[in-house]
Protein backbone atom coordinates (compact mmCIF):
# COMPACT_ATOMS: atom_id res chain seq x y z
CA UNK A 1 0.00 0.00 0.00
CA UNK A 2 1.08 3.57 -0.57
CA UNK A 3 1.97 5.94 2.20
CA UNK A 4 -0.81 7.67 4.08
CA UNK A 5 0.81 11.04 4.64
CA UNK A 6 1.14 13.60 1.84
CA UNK A 7 2.19 16.67 3.75
CA UNK A 8 5.63 17.72 2.51
CA UNK A 9 5.55 14.90 0.03
CA UNK A 10 8.98 14.92 -1.55
CA UNK A 11 8.74 13.50 -5.03
CA UNK A 12 12.45 13.97 -5.68
CA UNK A 13 13.33 11.88 -2.66
CA UNK A 14 10.91 9.13 -3.69
CA UNK A 15 12.39 9.23 -7.19
CA UNK A 16 15.96 8.93 -5.97
CA UNK A 17 15.04 6.02 -3.72
CA UNK A 18 13.20 4.41 -6.60
CA UNK A 19 16.22 4.78 -8.89
CA UNK A 20 18.55 3.24 -6.32
CA UNK A 21 16.23 0.35 -5.72
CA UNK A 22 15.12 -0.28 -9.27
CA UNK A 23 18.46 0.01 -11.02
CA UNK A 24 20.86 -1.10 -8.31
CA UNK A 25 21.52 -4.49 -9.81
CA UNK A 26 21.61 -3.34 -13.39
CA UNK A 27 24.95 -2.81 -15.04
CA UNK A 28 25.96 -2.00 -18.57
CA UNK A 29 28.80 -4.31 -19.45
CA UNK A 30 31.68 -3.03 -21.53
CA UNK A 31 31.00 -5.77 -24.04
CA UNK A 32 27.45 -4.54 -24.49
CA UNK A 33 28.63 -1.01 -25.24
CA UNK A 34 31.27 -2.17 -27.68
CA UNK A 35 28.75 -4.29 -29.54
CA UNK A 36 26.47 -1.30 -29.94
CA UNK A 37 29.34 0.74 -31.36
CA UNK A 38 30.40 -1.85 -33.87
CA UNK A 39 26.87 -2.69 -34.88
CA UNK A 40 26.70 0.73 -36.55
CA UNK A 41 29.46 0.07 -39.06
CA UNK A 42 28.35 -3.50 -39.34
CA UNK A 43 24.76 -2.66 -40.25
CA UNK A 44 25.96 -0.12 -42.85
CA UNK A 45 28.04 -2.77 -44.58
CA UNK A 46 25.22 -5.31 -44.37
CA UNK A 47 22.84 -2.77 -45.99
CA UNK A 48 25.32 -1.97 -48.73
CA UNK A 49 25.87 -5.61 -49.46
CA UNK A 50 22.11 -6.17 -49.63
CA UNK A 51 21.92 -3.32 -52.16
CA UNK A 52 24.54 -4.99 -54.32
CA UNK A 53 22.67 -8.27 -54.07
CA UNK A 54 19.60 -6.53 -55.55
CA UNK A 55 21.80 -5.16 -58.31
CA UNK A 56 23.07 -8.66 -59.06
CA UNK A 57 19.51 -9.97 -59.24
CA UNK A 58 18.66 -7.31 -61.82
CA UNK A 59 21.71 -8.22 -63.86
CA UNK A 60 20.66 -11.89 -63.81
CA UNK A 61 17.15 -10.85 -64.85
CA UNK A 62 18.39 -8.82 -67.84
CA UNK A 63 20.84 -11.53 -68.80
CA UNK A 64 18.03 -14.10 -68.92
CA UNK A 65 15.74 -11.72 -70.77
CA UNK A 66 18.26 -10.94 -73.53
CA UNK A 67 19.41 -14.55 -73.66
CA UNK A 68 15.82 -15.80 -74.11
CA UNK A 69 15.04 -13.08 -76.70
CA UNK A 70 18.16 -14.00 -78.65
CA UNK A 71 17.29 -17.71 -78.50
CA UNK A 72 13.73 -17.14 -79.70
CA UNK A 73 14.90 -14.82 -82.48
CA UNK A 74 17.50 -17.33 -83.56
CA UNK A 75 14.96 -20.16 -83.75
CA UNK A 76 12.50 -18.02 -85.76
CA UNK A 77 12.65 -19.14 -89.43
CA UNK A 78 13.93 -16.52 -91.86
CA UNK A 79 14.90 -14.05 -89.18
CA UNK A 80 17.56 -11.38 -89.65
CA UNK A 81 20.76 -11.57 -87.61
CA UNK A 82 19.23 -9.45 -84.83
CA UNK A 83 19.72 -12.32 -82.40
CA UNK A 84 23.45 -11.68 -82.55
CA UNK A 85 22.82 -8.31 -81.00
CA UNK A 86 20.75 -9.87 -78.21
CA UNK A 87 23.34 -12.58 -77.65
CA UNK A 88 25.97 -9.89 -77.43
CA UNK A 89 23.91 -8.01 -74.90
CA UNK A 90 23.30 -11.15 -72.83
CA UNK A 91 27.06 -11.75 -72.97
CA UNK A 92 27.71 -8.24 -71.73
CA UNK A 93 25.36 -8.81 -68.80
CA UNK A 94 27.10 -12.11 -68.06
CA UNK A 95 30.47 -10.33 -67.97
CA UNK A 96 28.96 -7.61 -65.77
CA UNK A 97 27.56 -10.24 -63.45
CA UNK A 98 30.85 -12.12 -63.09
CA UNK A 99 32.85 -8.98 -62.33
CA UNK A 100 30.26 -7.64 -59.88
CA UNK A 101 29.88 -11.00 -58.18
CA UNK A 102 33.61 -11.27 -57.54
CA UNK A 103 33.59 -7.87 -55.83
CA UNK A 104 30.39 -8.68 -54.00
CA UNK A 105 31.98 -11.76 -52.49
CA UNK A 106 34.87 -9.68 -51.20
CA UNK A 107 32.62 -7.59 -48.98
CA UNK A 108 33.02 -8.95 -45.50
CA UNK A 109 29.98 -8.79 -43.23
CA UNK A 110 31.48 -10.88 -40.44
CA UNK A 111 31.49 -9.14 -37.07
CA UNK A 112 34.24 -6.54 -36.87
CA UNK A 113 36.64 -7.12 -34.02
CA UNK A 114 38.18 -4.22 -32.20
CA UNK A 115 41.65 -4.71 -33.66
CA UNK A 116 40.74 -4.33 -37.30
CA UNK A 117 37.94 -1.79 -37.47
CA UNK A 118 39.62 0.78 -39.69
CA UNK A 119 41.26 -1.56 -42.17
CA UNK A 120 38.12 -3.62 -42.55
CA UNK A 121 35.93 -0.57 -43.08
CA UNK A 122 38.33 0.74 -45.73
CA UNK A 123 38.46 -2.60 -47.50
CA UNK A 124 34.68 -2.85 -47.65
CA UNK A 125 34.30 0.75 -48.81
CA UNK A 126 36.80 0.10 -51.57
CA UNK A 127 34.96 -3.03 -52.70
CA UNK A 128 31.59 -1.28 -52.81
CA UNK A 129 32.90 1.79 -54.62
CA UNK A 130 34.69 -0.31 -57.17
CA UNK A 131 31.47 -2.21 -57.93
CA UNK A 132 29.75 1.10 -58.63
CA UNK A 133 32.66 2.25 -60.83
CA UNK A 134 32.66 -1.03 -62.74
CA UNK A 135 28.96 -0.55 -63.31
CA UNK A 136 29.58 2.89 -64.81
CA UNK A 137 32.26 1.57 -67.16
CA UNK A 138 30.13 -1.41 -68.04
CA UNK A 139 27.20 0.92 -68.81
CA UNK A 140 29.41 2.88 -71.23
CA UNK A 141 30.53 -0.29 -73.01
CA UNK A 142 26.95 -1.54 -73.27
CA UNK A 143 25.80 1.76 -74.70
CA UNK A 144 28.67 1.81 -77.18
CA UNK A 145 27.66 -1.68 -78.23
CA UNK A 146 24.08 -0.58 -78.85
CA UNK A 147 25.37 2.49 -80.69
CA UNK A 148 27.50 0.45 -83.08
CA UNK A 149 24.61 -1.88 -83.69
CA UNK A 150 22.26 1.00 -84.49
CA UNK A 151 24.71 2.66 -86.89
CA UNK A 152 25.28 -0.66 -88.57
CA UNK A 153 21.56 -1.19 -88.79
CA UNK A 154 21.18 2.22 -90.43
CA UNK A 155 23.98 1.49 -92.90
CA UNK A 156 22.17 -1.66 -93.97
CA UNK A 157 18.67 -0.27 -94.15
CA UNK A 158 18.51 3.49 -94.62
CA UNK A 159 21.88 4.48 -96.06
CA UNK A 160 20.21 6.79 -98.52
CA UNK A 161 19.02 9.11 -95.75
CA UNK A 162 21.85 10.65 -93.68
CA UNK A 163 19.33 12.92 -91.94
CA UNK A 164 17.72 9.85 -90.45
CA UNK A 165 21.05 8.75 -89.04
CA UNK A 166 21.65 12.18 -87.50
CA UNK A 167 18.26 12.07 -85.80
CA UNK A 168 18.75 8.50 -84.60
CA UNK A 169 22.19 9.29 -83.19
CA UNK A 170 20.95 12.45 -81.47
CA UNK A 171 18.02 10.66 -79.88
CA UNK A 172 20.31 7.84 -78.87
CA UNK A 173 22.85 10.17 -77.28
CA UNK A 174 20.08 11.91 -75.36
CA UNK A 175 18.81 8.51 -74.30
CA UNK A 176 22.30 7.61 -73.00
CA UNK A 177 22.56 10.84 -71.00
CA UNK A 178 19.12 10.31 -69.45
CA UNK A 179 19.83 6.67 -68.66
CA UNK A 180 23.18 7.56 -67.12
CA UNK A 181 21.55 10.23 -65.01
CA UNK A 182 18.80 7.87 -63.81
CA UNK A 183 21.34 5.15 -62.96
CA UNK A 184 23.50 7.63 -61.02
CA UNK A 185 20.45 8.93 -59.17
CA UNK A 186 19.30 5.41 -58.30
CA UNK A 187 22.77 4.50 -57.05
CA UNK A 188 22.99 7.63 -54.96
CA UNK A 189 19.61 6.94 -53.48
CA UNK A 190 20.36 3.33 -52.71
CA UNK A 191 24.02 3.58 -51.73
CA UNK A 192 24.81 7.28 -51.23
CA UNK A 193 23.64 7.64 -47.65
CA UNK A 194 25.19 4.37 -46.55
CA UNK A 195 28.49 5.13 -48.25
CA UNK A 196 28.51 8.56 -46.64
CA UNK A 197 27.97 6.92 -43.25
CA UNK A 198 30.85 4.58 -43.94
CA UNK A 199 33.02 7.49 -45.08
CA UNK A 200 32.16 9.40 -41.92
CA UNK A 201 33.12 6.46 -39.73
CA UNK A 202 36.44 6.13 -41.52
CA UNK A 203 37.19 9.86 -41.43
CA UNK A 204 36.29 9.97 -37.74
CA UNK A 205 38.74 7.20 -36.96
CA UNK A 206 41.43 8.82 -39.09
CA UNK A 207 40.99 12.29 -37.64
CA UNK A 208 41.75 10.88 -34.23
CA UNK A 209 45.33 10.64 -35.32
CA UNK B 1 50.22 8.07 -38.01
CA UNK B 2 49.85 4.46 -39.09
CA UNK B 3 46.76 2.26 -38.93
CA UNK B 4 47.83 0.58 -35.69
CA UNK B 5 48.25 3.91 -33.93
CA UNK B 6 44.89 5.11 -35.20
CA UNK B 7 43.30 1.93 -33.93
CA UNK B 8 45.02 2.40 -30.55
CA UNK B 9 43.63 5.94 -30.35
CA UNK B 10 40.27 4.57 -31.26
CA UNK B 11 40.53 2.13 -28.37
CA UNK B 12 41.49 4.93 -25.95
CA UNK B 13 38.45 6.89 -27.02
CA UNK B 14 36.26 3.83 -26.66
CA UNK B 15 37.60 3.20 -23.17
CA UNK B 16 36.91 6.79 -22.15
CA UNK B 17 33.43 6.51 -23.55
CA UNK B 18 32.77 3.19 -21.81
CA UNK B 19 33.95 4.59 -18.47
CA UNK B 20 31.70 7.65 -18.76
CA UNK B 21 28.73 5.54 -19.81
CA UNK B 22 29.22 3.12 -16.94
CA UNK B 23 29.42 6.01 -14.50
CA UNK B 24 26.16 7.40 -15.82
CA UNK B 25 24.36 4.20 -16.73
CA UNK B 26 21.47 5.05 -14.37
CA UNK B 27 20.40 7.76 -16.82
CA UNK B 28 20.09 5.24 -19.63
CA UNK B 29 18.15 2.81 -17.48
CA UNK B 30 15.75 5.49 -16.30
CA UNK B 31 15.06 6.71 -19.83
CA UNK B 32 14.73 3.23 -21.32
CA UNK B 33 12.47 2.18 -18.44
CA UNK B 34 10.25 5.23 -18.86
CA UNK B 35 9.99 5.12 -22.63
CA UNK B 36 9.58 1.39 -23.27
CA UNK B 37 6.75 -1.00 -22.68
CA UNK B 38 8.48 -4.31 -23.14
CA UNK B 39 11.90 -5.74 -22.32
CA UNK B 40 12.64 -6.00 -26.01
CA UNK B 41 11.82 -2.33 -26.58
CA UNK B 42 13.95 -1.44 -23.59
CA UNK B 43 16.89 -3.37 -24.99
CA UNK B 44 16.50 -1.81 -28.45
CA UNK B 45 16.29 1.67 -27.00
CA UNK B 46 19.35 1.09 -24.86
CA UNK B 47 21.26 -0.08 -27.91
CA UNK B 48 20.15 2.94 -29.92
CA UNK B 49 21.09 5.36 -27.12
CA UNK B 50 24.55 3.82 -26.83
CA UNK B 51 25.02 4.00 -30.56
CA UNK B 52 23.89 7.60 -30.90
CA UNK B 53 25.94 8.58 -27.86
CA UNK B 54 29.00 7.04 -29.43
CA UNK B 55 28.36 8.71 -32.77
CA UNK B 56 28.04 12.10 -31.09
CA UNK B 57 30.78 11.56 -28.55
CA UNK B 58 33.43 13.42 -30.54
CA UNK B 59 31.20 16.47 -30.62
CA UNK B 60 30.72 16.34 -26.87
CA UNK B 61 32.39 19.38 -25.34
CA UNK B 62 34.61 18.34 -22.47
CA UNK B 63 33.65 21.44 -20.49
CA UNK B 64 30.01 20.35 -20.49
CA UNK B 65 28.59 17.96 -17.96
CA UNK B 66 28.51 14.45 -19.39
CA UNK B 67 25.37 13.50 -17.46
CA UNK B 68 23.41 16.47 -18.83
CA UNK B 69 24.61 15.75 -22.33
CA UNK B 70 23.69 12.08 -21.98
CA UNK B 71 20.26 12.92 -20.56
CA UNK B 72 19.52 15.25 -23.44
CA UNK B 73 20.69 12.73 -25.99
CA UNK B 74 18.91 9.77 -24.39
CA UNK B 75 15.61 11.62 -24.19
CA UNK B 76 15.87 12.76 -27.79
CA UNK B 77 16.64 9.24 -28.95
CA UNK B 78 13.70 7.93 -26.94
CA UNK B 79 11.35 10.51 -28.45
CA UNK B 80 12.57 9.78 -31.96
CA UNK B 81 12.16 6.08 -31.36
CA UNK B 82 8.60 6.67 -30.25
CA UNK B 83 7.89 8.74 -33.34
CA UNK B 84 9.25 5.94 -35.48
CA UNK B 85 7.06 3.40 -33.77
CA UNK B 86 4.16 5.79 -34.41
CA UNK B 87 2.95 5.21 -30.94
CA UNK B 88 -0.10 7.11 -29.97
CA UNK B 89 0.94 10.25 -28.17
CA UNK B 90 -1.12 10.96 -25.18
CA UNK B 91 -1.81 14.67 -25.39
CA UNK B 92 -3.78 14.64 -22.20
CA UNK B 93 -2.14 17.02 -19.80
CA UNK B 94 -2.71 15.12 -16.64
CA UNK B 95 -2.92 11.59 -15.45
CA UNK B 96 -6.11 9.67 -15.05
CA UNK B 97 -6.19 7.03 -12.40
CA UNK B 98 -7.85 4.22 -14.27
CA UNK B 99 -9.07 0.78 -13.33
CA UNK B 100 -5.85 -0.81 -14.53
CA UNK B 101 -3.90 1.24 -12.02
CA UNK B 102 -6.17 0.18 -9.17
CA UNK B 103 -5.79 -3.41 -10.18
CA UNK B 104 -2.03 -3.20 -9.95
CA UNK B 105 -0.56 -3.92 -6.60
CA UNK B 106 1.97 -1.23 -5.77
CA UNK B 107 3.83 -2.26 -2.69
CA UNK B 108 5.46 1.13 -2.23
CA UNK B 109 5.60 4.72 -3.43
CA UNK B 110 8.61 4.06 -5.62
CA UNK B 111 6.91 1.75 -8.08
CA UNK B 112 3.82 3.91 -8.09
CA UNK B 113 5.77 7.07 -8.87
CA UNK B 114 7.58 5.35 -11.71
CA UNK B 115 4.26 4.15 -13.08
CA UNK B 116 2.63 7.56 -12.81
CA UNK B 117 5.54 9.28 -14.57
CA UNK B 118 5.32 6.70 -17.31
CA UNK B 119 1.67 7.62 -17.86
CA UNK B 120 2.55 11.22 -18.75
CA UNK B 121 2.77 12.29 -22.35
CA UNK B 122 6.29 12.14 -23.82
CA UNK B 123 7.26 15.76 -23.29
CA UNK B 124 5.82 15.99 -19.77
CA UNK B 125 7.57 12.74 -18.94
CA UNK B 126 10.81 14.25 -20.14
CA UNK B 127 10.36 17.44 -18.09
CA UNK B 128 9.33 15.59 -14.96
CA UNK B 129 12.23 13.15 -15.19
CA UNK B 130 14.68 16.02 -15.45
CA UNK B 131 13.02 17.83 -12.56
CA UNK B 132 13.16 14.73 -10.38
CA UNK B 133 16.81 14.30 -11.32
CA UNK B 134 17.46 17.72 -9.84
CA UNK B 135 17.79 19.84 -12.99
CA UNK B 136 16.77 23.47 -12.73
CA UNK B 137 14.09 25.11 -14.84
CA UNK B 138 16.63 26.77 -17.12
CA UNK B 139 18.42 23.51 -17.84
CA UNK B 140 15.12 21.72 -18.44
CA UNK B 141 14.07 24.54 -20.75
CA UNK B 142 17.32 24.21 -22.67
CA UNK B 143 16.98 20.46 -23.03
CA UNK B 144 13.29 20.36 -23.92
CA UNK B 145 13.12 23.57 -25.94
CA UNK B 146 10.24 24.88 -23.81
CA UNK B 147 10.50 28.29 -22.13
CA UNK B 148 11.61 28.30 -18.50
CA UNK B 149 8.34 29.90 -17.39
CA UNK B 150 6.35 27.26 -19.14
CA UNK B 151 8.51 24.57 -17.59
CA UNK B 152 7.84 26.02 -14.17
CA UNK B 153 4.08 26.10 -14.67
CA UNK B 154 3.91 22.67 -16.24
CA UNK B 155 6.05 20.99 -13.60
CA UNK B 156 4.00 22.54 -10.83
CA UNK B 157 0.80 21.23 -12.38
CA UNK B 158 2.22 17.78 -13.03
CA UNK B 159 3.50 17.57 -9.45
CA UNK B 160 0.09 18.49 -8.09
CA UNK B 161 -1.50 15.97 -10.35
CA UNK B 162 0.85 13.19 -9.26
CA UNK B 163 0.29 13.91 -5.60
CA UNK B 164 -3.46 13.89 -6.26
CA UNK B 165 -3.10 10.48 -7.85
CA UNK B 166 -1.15 9.22 -4.88
CA UNK B 167 -3.97 10.35 -2.62
CA UNK B 168 -6.64 8.99 -4.91
CA UNK B 169 -5.03 5.61 -5.23
CA UNK B 170 -4.44 5.40 -1.54
CA UNK B 171 -7.90 6.44 -0.39
CA UNK B 172 -9.81 4.86 -3.21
Amino acid sequence: MVDQSYSNFDLKKVWQEMAKKKFLNKEIEKQEIMEALRSNSQSTIVNLKAGLRTKLNWIIGFMLFFGATAGLDWLKPGSDPEHLFYFGFAGLYLAGFLITYRKYQKIDVDPIDENSILSKLKMNRQAIKSVLNIERIWGMIAMLFVFIYKVNDWANKTHDDPKHLAITVSIFLLFIVILGFIAELANRRRFGKQLKKLDENIIRLETLS
Amino acid sequence: MNTKEVERNQLDLENEFVTLIQRNEGIIYKVTGLYSNTLEEEQDLKQEILLQAWKSFLRFRKDAKFSTWLYKLSLNVALNQLKKQKQKINTDYGIIANDQMFEKNYDDNHELLFYLIKQLNEVDRMMMTLYLEGYGNLEIAEITGITANNVNVKIHRIKQNIIQQFKKLNHG
